[in-house]
């Protein structure tokens, strides 16, 4: 097992280094020259020249790329072309918003979509089962922008139940909107997910085998079907948290969500690529966390690999 | 002294798409005395597997038994609540599948799985069960019985978890042990094991043994006596040796001139046709279509059994006068 | 050489010739079908079916307070605050969108196909820097990284098909690695392998087909999921760009009015959760009639 983490942990360092390089890679070949936006559209040739300079762009490649992985590991990740502030110093400080975002959706897809795939497992080939399938079919269809609007449009404006987006106090009343738009498409998938494994799981021989030593239904779910169940849950758990926390522009656009999703879209429309690319990476790092820990936890969880 | 098991008239059917019945199993006859081991022979598609899970009432959401009675120790299990049924379950009758493998849940470790009925079944206590089951573990071969217990399915070979399944399966010290094919997923030498210790156990704890097969090897060893099932209908039935020394329908001479021959040059023989699926049975003889010898009654009306010798019956109509040797 | 043909036939004849008919007796996929053929059609014909122009801005088209107007004889579906018409832009809108999608889809799966064959096939040190590599990729934020990329580099038609391909052929190429290792281990390729027949000619008769399947169903899917994104980054201002009729574009210009006059979203939404249904449902569909239900 232990042998398995440090597996696991030699090659995520080695995936975070060459997204690394490819995010450097990017900005660097990408049109657009910092000094110019920096320096504004009347800046004279000497002030860009000299702005350049000082952030180190004409210097040869391997030197901007050494420097570049030395501002990393020193957790700087440049400053922000609009703001003139550490990138991420303003990511942190928008995080916490996007983090409230993130889990209100988890909660939304666990809570609605794990009881719906039990329903719909449970109740398979019945009228049930055909109409969670035929909800969740559509739901994986929707637009997230457009459900957003819609909700903001018959919850907060017609019925006056929700604040029509933003952010404030108390934060629950603001987060339940965006929470459900962001998790909609989840909870079909979890819907599904969990009706394929539990259907897949009530298949096999071990259940048969339960049921003729005397087991009832109940039982059998929570002794055998469950611990199996636990390992998927776990791992698609961790990925969406991974990627929501990555930050969701979209839904964070519709609502006027005051997250670092927001933040890098306004930083695109200025072009401001220490923002974009920080985001970017920001992203990037949870995601490769939250992959990194899923399969540890899933590893300590299923016998098959723990013990081997 | 009343028969343990006491199968009369039992017919199953499963539910088709279409809402109609189609029978697996047609009236189907058969007891089995205590301590006794009765081998039940068929091909797949025979009923025989059908015929078990009904008695354990294992059939699922489409299975039906149609018409029939289980008697087992005095009980007919087939009115039984679902309730009253999941007591005698593991408790009473015990039963164990082809694969080992796949039978038990990878999660679990052995120890967890031997626990389960004790617990159930017999409210023992964490500790006493665990002592329990590391017995248990030891009886069915297991010397190093206190570190199996810990360990996974997936550590351990295909033989070893059979054996695991067995003791499972006695460790209630139930009447009756339905095996159903518990040997084909194995290699022959570890076949041997496993056959032998299924008939310590029932040395030991005077179990009674259905044991499903299509192996008529199988059957030689450890069966006293044999039925012969074909298309969800018992075609023979006697002790061991007059199966095969004296079969008496044309489907089991069909089955024992399969096995191959170990003369030279000899070739191999196979039945022609293929067993029927269920709702094609032919009227009459349900194995009239593929029956060499068979005549015009054989296809018009259903044979009734008629006596071929001590315990010996066979529905065929020709059954007494098929020649004696077919060799 | 007829041996090596008669193991590739083998496997592959009696699946394929029945799935066209497979999939015509499936109701729910002749349903997609039609109605994705439909919205292909009414794009492709989009000139010669829509009563007005798209981009034409009316000056009857605009209230008196410089909003749209709702449904008149003149304006089935009403117009935008520009004067436009609706009716005529929901007919034109699919039209970017979907060539975008599916191109873009296809240039995904010929990568994914060749990068996730090419790896699982050759083994070794190739396949762990291809499957590295495309764990890392599908290890950035997806849509961020799309918005950004197609900023940065001026959105523009070619720009958005070139990133959403080189997003998306991650998801192709994982399917296909899966499928070929697996292909790998069966028996006909080692029987093949004993007749003789090279690497190559193994990858093309036996290996091929038989990921094709997943290819052709992944295919389908991405087009719906292409589509959804593609209409996101309109909605962001990043992909199709005014004056351009666009689904998601007429959501996104619709943010000040659409509490007054929701029909300005419901029927680009819609129109866009249809298109995205029926594929889905048409790859789901596929995906049935390959595996014989």
């Amino acid at each position: 097992m232990l042998r398995y983490v440090v597996n696991r942990l030699a090659w995520t360092i080695f995936d975070l280094l060459v997204i690394l390089t490819i995010t450097f890679a990017l900005s660097y070949l990408l049109p657009g020259d910092p000094a110019r936006t920096i320096a504004g559209p009347h800046a004279s040739i000497q002030t860009i020249t000299a702005i350049r300079h000082q952030l180190g762009l004409d210097r040869p490649l391997y030197v901007q790329y050494g420097r570049y992985l030395n501002n990393m590991v020193h957790l700087n990740l440049g400053t922000s072309l609009q703001f003139g502030t550490p990138v991420l110093q303003a990511i942190w400080a928008r995080f916490p918003a996007t983090l409230e975002l993130a889990l209100a959706g988890l909660i939304f897809e666990i809570v609605v979509g794990i009881p719906f795939g039990f329903l719909a497992a449970l109740y398979r080939g019945r009228w049930l089962d055909r109409i969670i399938s035929m909800i969740s079919m559509v739901c994986l269809s929707l637009p997230q922008f457009w459900v957003g609007m819609m909700l903001l449009f018959i919850a907060a404006f017609k019925w006056n139940l929700f604040p029509l987006g933003g952010y404030g106090q108390p934060v629950i009343w603001y987060v339940i909107l965006p929470g459900i738009t962001l998790g909609l498409v989840g909870v079909a998938y979890y819907c599904q997910l969990i009706r394929a494994r539990l259907l897949d799981l009530l298949e096999r021989p071990f259940i048969q085998a339960a049921r003729a030593r005397g087991l009832s239904e109940a039982g059998i779910m929570f002794r055998h079907v469950l611990p199996n169940i636990v390992t998927t849950l776990i791992t698609q758990i961790g990925m969406d948290l991974g990627y929501f926390m990555a930050g969701v522009v979209v839904v964070e656009a519709v609502f006027g969500w005051p997250g670092i999703g927001l933040q890098a879209w306004t930083g695109i429309q200025a072009l401001d690529v220490p923002i974009i690319m920080g985001t970017v990476l920001f992203g990037a790092f949870w995601i490769v966390l939250a992959n990194f820990v899923m399969d540890v936890l899933y590893a300590s969880v299923d016998p098959r690999i723990r013990v081997s | 002294m009343g028969a343990l098991l006491e199968v009369s008239g039992l017919t199953v059917g499963f539910i088709q798409e279409n809402k109609r019945i189609l029978s697996a199993v047609n009236g189907v006859d058969f007891t089995l005395e205590t301590g006794e081991t009765l081998g039940v022979v068929g091909e797949s598609g025979s009923g025989k597997s059908v015929t078990s899970l009904a008695i354990m009432r294992l059939l699922g959401d489409t299975g039906r038994i149609q018409s029939g009675k289980i008697i087992f120790d005095g009980l007919d299990l087939s009115s039984l609540t679902t309730a009253r049924m999941r007591e005698i379950r593991g408790k009473d009758i015990a039963m164990i599948f082809q694969d080992p493998m796949t039978t038990l849940n990878p999660v679990l470790t052995i120890g967890q799985h031997l626990m389960e009925p004790l617990r159930i079944h017999l409210g023992m206590g964490k500790r006493e069960a665990r002592e329990r089951a590391i017995e248990l573990l030891r009886l069915v071969g297991f010397p190093r019985a206190g570190e199996i217990i810990d360990e996974f399915p997936h550590q351990l070979s295909g033989g070893m978890c059979q054996r695991v399944m067995i003791a499972v399966a006695v460790a209630c010290n139930p009447k009756l042990l339905i095996a159903d094919e518990p040997t084909t997923a194995l290699d022959v030498t570890i076949q041997a094991q496993i056959l032998e210790l299924m008939q310590k156990i029932q040395q030991e704890s005077n179990t009674a043994i259905l044991f499903i097969t299509h192996d008529l090897a199988v059957v030689a060893e450890t069966c006293e006596r044999v039925i012969v099932m074909y298309a969800g209908t018992i075609v023979e039935e006697a002790p061991v040796n007059e199966i095969f020394d004296h079969p008496a329908h044309p489907y089991t001479i069909g089955l024992l001139r399969s096995l191959p021959q170990l003369e030279r040059g000899s070739r191999l023989y196979s039945i022609p046709g293929m067993v029927p699926a269920p709702g094609q049975v032919p009227p009459g003889c349900c194995f009239s279509n593929r029956c060499t010898l068979a005549i015009d009654r054989c296809r018009s009306e259903k044979p009734f059994y008629l006596e071929v010798g001590d315990r010996h019956r066979a529905g065929c109509w020709l059954a007494k006068e098929l020649p004696k040797e077919v060799f | 050489m007829d041996g090596v043909k008669n193991a590739g036939e083998y496997y592959v004849p009696a699946v394929q010739k029945n799935v066209l008919r497979r999939l015509l007796d499936d109701k729910p996929a002749v349903t997609a079908l039609i109605i994705t053929l439909l919205i292909i059609v009414v794009a492709v014909l989009a000139p010669c079916l829509a009563p007005k122009s798209p981009t034409m801005m009316f000056s009857n088209g605009i209230s008196a307070l410089g909003g749209p107007l709702g449904h008149s004889a003149d304006f089935p579906l009403g117009t935008n605050q520009y004067g436009q018409d609706e009716l005529s832009r929901m007919i034109w809108g699919g039209r970017t969108a979907i060539g975008v999608s599916v191109l873009a889809s296809i240039i995904a799966a010929v990568l994914g196909l060749v990068l996730g064959a090419l790896g699982a096939y050759a083994g070794g040190w190739v396949d762990t820097l291809i499957a590295r590599f495309t764990n890392i990729l599908m290890s950035f934020p997806l849509t961020l990284f799309a918005v950004a990329m197609v900023m940065i580099l001026k959105p523009s038609v070619i720009n958005i098909i070139i990133i959403m391909s080189v997003i998306y052929w991650t998801y192709t190429a994982r399917l296909v690695r899966a499928e070929v290792l697996t292909l790998k281990e069966m028996e006909f390729i080692t029987a093949g392998r004993a007749l003789g027949a090279g690497r190559m000619r193994i990858l093309i008769t036996h290996v091929f087909p038989n990921v094709m399947n997943t290819v052709i169903v992944r295919f389908t899917l991405s087009i719906a999921q292409m589509f959804l994104l593609e209409s996101a980054l309109s909605y962001l201002g990043v992909g199709v760009q005014p004056p351009t009729p666009d689904w998601g574009l007429m959501i996104a210009q619709s943010q000040g009015f659409y509490m007054q006059d929701p029909m300005l979203i419901l029927y680009p939404g819609l129109a866009i959760i249809l298109t995205v249904i029926a594929f889905n449902q048409l790859g789901h569909g596929i995906q049935r009639a390959f595996s014989g239900r």
